[in-house]
């Protein structure tokens, strides 16, 4: 049942991302489906989490015009990079929170950067973007925190909801 | 000699007598004023004029709670009517936005010889690095793979995936688009490839041609997939070296891209017009 939540909430994501956002002009705002992929990586484990990073990243490959697999190479890295700075610093709290999202968010820009990069000389192509990655870094390390947390809440809620429709099952059955 | 009767009735007589002399004198002289009128009229009128103000305002008072009910009642009522008013005002005003784009395309439509099918774009890529959009219209429709895509303003990209009910468009301003484009005035040849920001790189341009911002850049209709002649944008900067055979030219394109709602998609080319544009 916990992929019916990563399903819906991926999909509720991929829409903010490539409509919602767009539409409001907020289309070079970072990457909301990181936010996702750190939620997992701090809080999900890993067996239930790579199925879920897999598919994701298959997905968003398959909606960018970016290379095929640029998604699902930077979202799985992520998520494992997480993973391993967690178990290394032996913590998961608010203030390595902001550390891994701007790390993440300079991670994921430097494998795109690069994808990029690859069709254009450097001097064609330095001009934008350390504007664009600065407004990207500014966006997460603002909001970012909050949105895990966030997620992690609505997960938390999800397992109460099914946990008292099984007990209220249960209890109708008996 | 009189009784006490006799006075009394003679005296009424006069009494009244005199009474009525002076209330037809009176009512003949209506316009003259009197000193002591005007005194009762000092005294009494502010006496009148307080108590009838404080009626007033007690009545007021009354009256008005009722009529501020009633009025509360009424503002409700209008703040309702005013929001669905506004909402229907903004649902017009985007009817009207999007009829005119329409007419913009069919007149578009009308002026290319081209058969195009529309298209509304229905989200964007989710990476602010690529330039892709995905658009209502697929196989379905007839869209293949390679079928350019474009607006009234200019070329908006081409069709790199087409689904069965959706395509994926590469817009020109992704750096990995490419479209062989000439400068109008000059006829110099060169490739327009998407740059950052924006903007498009106008690549391969000998530094022998003479070229300066503001010229219009159009499609050769040498690369096979866009035909000859479409707008592609105004040239924005101009950099000669002195070493090298190219110069570094960068164009504006004339379609705005973070606007874009509606496309056309240029389904086939006749016969005539492959071997024209070539």
């Amino acid at each position: 049942m916990t992929y019916i939540f990563h399903s819906l909430l991926c999909l509720v994501l991929v829409i903010v991302q490539t409509v919602v956002l767009p539409g409001f002009g907020g289309g070079g705002v970072y990457d909301l489906l990181l936010m996702f992929v750190f939620f997992l990586g701090l809080y999900r484990p890993a067996r239930e989490a790579v199925p879920v990073i897999v598919i994701l990243g298959f997905i968003l490959d398959n909606l960018s015009g970016a290379p095929f697999g640029v998604y699902l190479t930077a979202y799985f890295w992520l998520f494992f990079s997480v993973r391993w700075i967690t178990r290394f610093f032996r913590v998961r709290n608010l203030v390595l929170m902001p550390v891994i999202i701007a790390s993440g968010i300079l991670m994921k820009n430097v494998v795109f950067i690069g994808t990029v990069a690859m069709g254009l000389s450097w001097p064609e192509f330095h001009l934008g973007v350390a504007q664009k990655v600065g407004y990207q870094l500014l966006w997460a390390l603002a909001t970012g925190p909050v949105i895990i947390v966030f997620f992690s809440w609505l997960h938390t809620r999800w397992e109460q909801w099914l946990l008292r429709l099984a007990d209220e099952q249960n209890g109708n059955t008996l | 000699m009189f009784s006490k009767k006799t006075l009394m009735i003679v005296g009424m007589i006069i009494l009244i007598a005199v009474n009525i002399t002076v209330l037809s004198i009176s009512a003949k002289r209506r316009n003259l004023s009197y000193d002591p009128g005007q005194l009762s009229l000092f005294i009494i009128a502010p006496v009148q004029d307080t108590i009838h103000r404080a009626l007033n305002f007690i009545g007021g008072i009354w009256s008005r709670y009722f009529f501020l009910v009633t009025v509360a009642h009424q503002n409700d009522a209008l703040k309702q009517a005013l929001a669905r008013a506004t909402e229907r005002n903004r649902q017009l005003a985007e009817i009207e936005l999007s009829n005119q784009r329409l007419r913009n395309l069919l007149n578009f439509q009308q002026s290319i010889t081209h058969q195009v099918l529309a298209a509304e774009v229905i989200g964007k890529d989710p990476s602010p690095w690529f330039k892709m959009i995905i658009i209502d219209k697929g196989k379905r429709e007839g869209i293949q793979k390679g079928f350019p895509v474009v607006i009234p303003e200019g070329i908006a990209g081409q069709v790199i995936e087409a689904a069965y009910l959706y395509s994926k468009v590469l817009l020109i301003i992704d750096p990995n688009s490419a479209v062989d484009a000439l400068v109008q005035r000059t006829r110099s040849r060169g490739l327009i490839k998407g740059g950052v920001g924006g903007k498009c790189l106008f690549k391969y341009v000998l530094r022998k041609h003479e070229i300066r911002v503001g010229d219009t850049v159009i499609s050769s209709g040498l690369d096979g997939v866009y035909p000859k002649g479409l707008h592609i944008g105004k040239i924005s900067g101009v950099i000669r070296r002195n070493a090298g055979i190219f110069q570094e030219v960068t164009v504006t394109p004339d379609v705005d891209f973070e606007k874009l709602e509606q496309v056309l998609v240029m389904l086939k080319q006749t016969q005539d017009e492959k071997s024209g544009s070539r």
